[in-house]
């Protein structure tokens, strides 16, 4: 029987490599869940990625090029990048923790930075004609979560509930709406009584005139970018400096975000929390 | 039974039996008639085909659009890569449009994310498979996904659109009939007016013809019939007439070129009698031309020469077809030979030495280039001047040795001058022999008066006695008397030397004289002295550097010391056989042009210190050298304003002496 030899593997992978990285560019594919519209999401992040194109080829000295590469749900994002089906990922804490999960070999690259700091904020909102003030007065009524894997729409929503001693069985009902911006327009059309969301949905809710109040106020390191396993040393390295390096005003501007931190996973220990506390806010 | 080629033939042979028995109008209405059908079929088909062609692309765009649009509303699907609602949206699609028979949308790696109906094959880049999902009823359309730049997918719908295609044909087909039924109706009023217009005025004279044939005598009737005979004689007519009108267009072109060659003839005629001046004004020259003239053909043999040619190389009558070089001899053949070799672009000169007469002929030969005739290098043409210089040779010559001969009596002044000197030191030294002899004569008294003393004082010694005579005795025969003979002959030597300089001329005389002539007696000179494998002498003397203006003997005096310098400096080099390099050229010194004269030896060579020293006065690094040759060559250097310098990469490594003079006013 004939039998592989490790040695003649590696001669044909360094073959395949010299013959790849001599030959075709760099085509890199960033993975992205549909958070919101596509189309947004794409021209939300086209900037940025032409940047680090442009900042990659001059690192790496090939031309590079990212696609972006949107799945049309949380868990689809997830796995796609836990088996390696997009070299790079930008996903919400709760994403990342939970991809990590699947495959401890992916790389947090950086977090972003927001104002100049690596956390942002999620509010707990309610009608702004309601009389609630704390969390615990919620017991006997509706709460609209966002996605189900969404980091502030339901696991800090859910951690911060069955802290205050709310959980699944107080409420007269609950629902996963998928996007915050309709749990927003719920709370608002009273349809629930309160539900989670992010900051930047809640700006957009009082520019609108929506009558909304915040019930509570929450913070949360802000969102990750992540490699995959076994996406090549010199790629992630070059990404990891082109992100600390980045200073894009107008892609910036256009993200929303103020640059990049360097990686810290242990930001994200809270959020594993969150994610833990879920299954109590579910006991019976 | 006939096959059917002859049938065929069989078949035109009829129809045209049927067409010569038509009448003129007959004929003329048919062939108008074929015409217009065919016109009109073509402008027919065309029109239809161009109808077509249209209607099928303005569908193709439509379908196209259709496409974009479809593939624009998808496009958050296909981006998210949504494919149930990619799938929905296709079958809604096929609701809304029957005709869809199949679809299929990828992703931006070409990567199918759904197929509906039939295979579609849109994720396939190769243009034949494109072509080959199209046809003329079933259009496959492709609309790539772009979205702020990025390439996200493609969407391909395929249309079955034979129904519109039929509807198209269907109007195609009415429109053609149309245009049929109208041009039938056109060819029948054609055909009316025709008939009215044409036919029926020739039948009516053809009608008036016959009768008038029919009421002449049957001989003149003969000669209105068109017999084989009068169509003959017809052509003859025609031909006379066609042949009388080329006669008259070839007389008028005779005239015209009887004019031109008149025209022409006096042209050669004028041109002729100005080259028969010119050459009447050349043959004068040539003839009395002092210098010989030959003109050569590609063989070197005499084609033409003037009389002062004749006259130089005497010539016989029928010289044409003789060979230039035969009055020459041997070497002045081959020098020659290569003279006639060179490139014409340039001319250059030789020396012949002829053996006419018996007498040392030297004749100064140019070949000159000839630019008036497209020659190749087999066939060209040479123009050879010679002109007698023996006479200037001999008087050069005569000049150069003399000029020689004076060089060596100054040489040998410059030696007589030395050997003065030497005996001037002599005298001085024998003066103190004199004082010496004097002083021993004062001893040989001393000790007579102390033998003296002595003997007054009991204690005489003979012997004393006689050592003081004898030293008395020594002083007088030995040294007085051969001092003093020295002495008168040293100075009669003197009195020779100083006689000789005084009657040598040694002022700077300034000579005309050949380079290449000096620097051949220096070398003629000093290779008599030393062995002939001793030393090599190069000679380098500047190409056209025929002559120059300076005081020759002094020149070639200072050069005979420097070169004498040089061997001596060789010699003390035992170990490698000796050169020494003559070099002479033009050369600028502080912006003055003058001659450059540089003697490059291999000898000991010089340390880098004692280099400033060599030209004070006494100075020598010779063991027995006086120090005056290199003084010498300094103050004749400098009394022409010009410079000498010397050069040592150090001990053993030779030495280069430059000798730079300026050029005076009679220099070449």
């Amino acid at each position: 029987m004939r039998r592989y030899q490790p040695w003649n593997c590696l001669k044909i992978a360094l073959l395949c490599g010299l013959s790849v990285t001599s030959h075709a560019d760099i085509n890199l594919t960033f993975g992205l869940y549909a958070a919101d519209k596509p189309t947004q999401v794409v021209a939300q992040f086209r900037p940025v990625l032409t940047q680090l194109e442009q900042d990659l080829t001059a690192t790496l000295g090939e031309p590079v090029i990212i696609h972006t590469r949107i799945s049309p749900t949380y868990d689809l994002a997830i796995s796609r990048l836990a088996k390696g089906e997009v070299d790079f990922a930008r996903f919400g804490p709760a994403s990342y923790v939970l991809s990590k999960q699947k495959n401890p070999q992916i790389r947090l690259l950086a977090m972003e930075n927001k104002s100049g700091k690596n956390t942002r904020s999620g509010y707990i909102i309610a009608h702004a004609d309601s009389s609630y003030t704390q969390l615990s007065q919620l017991v006997g009524q509706s709460f609209a979560f966002g996605s189900a894997e969404s980091t502030i729409g339901r696991y800090f929503a859910q951690l911060l509930l069955s802290e205050a001693g709310v959980n699944a069985n107080d409420l007269t009902h609950h629902q996963y709406l998928g996007r915050h911006d309709k749990v927003g327009a719920a709370v608002a059309a009273g349809t629930f009584t309160a539900g989670a969301l992010k900051s930047s949905t809640y700006k957009k809710l009082i520019a609108a005139d929506q009558p909304v109040r915040i019930l509570k106020k929450f913070s949360l390191a802000t969102k990750a970018w992540a490699a995959r396993e076994q996406l090549p040393a010199p790629i992630s390295e070059a990404l990891i400096g082109v992100l600390m390096q980045f200073d894009d005003a107008q892609a910036l501007k256009i993200l929303g975000k103020d640059g990049f931190f360097p990686a810290d996973d242990s930001a994200y220990n809270r959020v594993r929390d969150a994610i833990k506390s879920s299954e109590a806010f579910f006991a019976e | 039974m006939p096959s059917e080629p002859l049938k065929i033939v069989s078949s035109l042979g009829q129809l045209r039996m049927l067409w010569a028995s038509w009448s003129i109008g007959t004929q003329t209405f048919w062939a108008m008639f074929l015409a217009s059908s065919s016109l009109l079929l073509l402008g027919s088909l065309a029109l239809s085909n161009g109808l077509l062609d249209v209607q099928q692309k303005q569908l193709n765009q439509n379908i196209d659009k259709r496409t974009a649009l479809f593939s624009s509303s998808l496009i958050d699907a296909l981006i998210s890569e949504d494919t149930p609602v990619l799938n929905t949206s296709i079958e809604a699609l096929a609701q809304l449009y029957p005709n869809l028979l199949g679809a299929q949308v990828c992703d931006y790696a070409n990567q199918p994310l759904i197929s509906w109906g039939s295979n579609v094959a849109a994720c396939e880049t190769t243009t034949a498979a494109q072509d080959k999902v199209t046809s003329a009823l079933i259009n496959t359309s492709r609309h790539d996904v772009y979205f702020s730049g990025e390439h996200f997918g493609q969407v391909a719908l395929r249309w079955d659109i034979s129904a519109p295609m039929g509807e198209l044909n269907r109007q195609i087909i009415i429109i053609n009939s149309s245009i049929a039924v109208a041009g039938l109706a056109l060819m029948l009023l054609l055909f009316i007016l025709v008939r009215r217009l044409v036919v029926r005025p020739i039948r009516s004279i053809d009608l008036k013809l016959k009768q008038v044939q029919g009421l002449l005598p049957p001989d003149l009737n003969h000669g209105f019939t068109t017999t084989p005979k009068s169509k003959e004689l017809l052509a003859l007519h025609q031909g006379v007439n066609h042949l009388q009108r080329s006669m008259e267009s070839e007389a008028v072109l005779k005239a015209d070129l009887t004019d031109l060659l008149a025209s022409l003839e006096q042209q050669v005629e004028a041109r002729t009698k100005d080259l028969s001046a010119l050459n009447q004004q050349l043959s004068s020259i040539t003839n009395n031309m002092g210098e010989a003239l030959f003109l050569l053909d590609p063989q070197a043999h005499i084609t033409v020469c003037n009389p002062a040619a004749s006259h130089l190389l005497q010539l016989p009558e029928h010289y044409q077809g003789s060979a230039l070089s035969e009055p020459f001899d041997e070497p002045s053949q081959a020098r020659l030979a290569h003279l006639l070799d060179q490139p014409q672009e340039t001319s250059c000169q030789l020396y012949l030495h002829s053996r006419l007469n018996h007498a040392n002929t030297i004749i100064e030969a140019t070949c000159y280039p000839i630019p008036l005739a497209v020659t190749t290098s087999h066939n060209q043409q040479k123009l050879v001047l010679m002109r007698d210089i023996s006479l200037q040779e001999q008087q050069r010559h005569q000049q150069e040795q003399l000029a020689f001969q004076q060089g060596i009596t100054e040489l040998s002044v410059e030696v007589m001058h030395n050997i003065g000197n030497v005996l001037t030191g002599t005298l001085g030294h024998l003066e103190n022999c004199r004082e010496g002899a004097t002083l021993v004569d004062k001893i040989g008294l001393g000790i007579a008066n102390m033998s003296a003393s002595m003997s007054s004082g009991n204690v005489s010694d003979e012997k004393l006695n006689k050592i003081a005579s004898l030293l008395k005795q020594t002083s007088q025969q030995q040294l007085h008397l051969p001092l003093e003979k020295a002495s008168i002959g040293i100075s009669h030597i003197s009195e020779i030397v100083h006689q000789q300089q005084l009657r040598s001329d040694t002022n700077q005389q300034v000579s005309v004289f050949s380079p290449t002539n000096l620097a051949q007696d220096l070398v003629d000179l000093f290779s008599s002295e030393s062995a002939p494998s001793d030393i090599n002498y190069q000679l380098a003397v500047e190409d056209g550097l025929r002559e120059v203006a300076l005081p020759r003997n002094q020149l070639f005096q200072c050069l005979a010391n420097i070169i004498k310098n040089a061997i001596e400096a060789i010699h003390q080099m035992h170990s490698h056989p000796g050169q020494i390099k003559l070099g002479i050229q033009r050369g600028s010194h502080e912006s003055v042009t003058g001659i450059v004269f540089t003697i490059e030896d291999n000898g000991i060579g010089l340390a880098a210190n004692l280099i400033p020293q060599v030209f004070h006065m006494g100075y020598s690094t010779k063991d027995k050298g006086s120090g005056i040759g290199l003084h010498s060559c300094a103050n004749f250097a400098n009394g022409l304003d010009g410079s000498i310098t010397v050069s040592s990469a150090g001990l053993n490594c030779g030495t280069c002496v430059r000798l730079w003079l300026p050029l005076l006013a009679h220099d070449n």
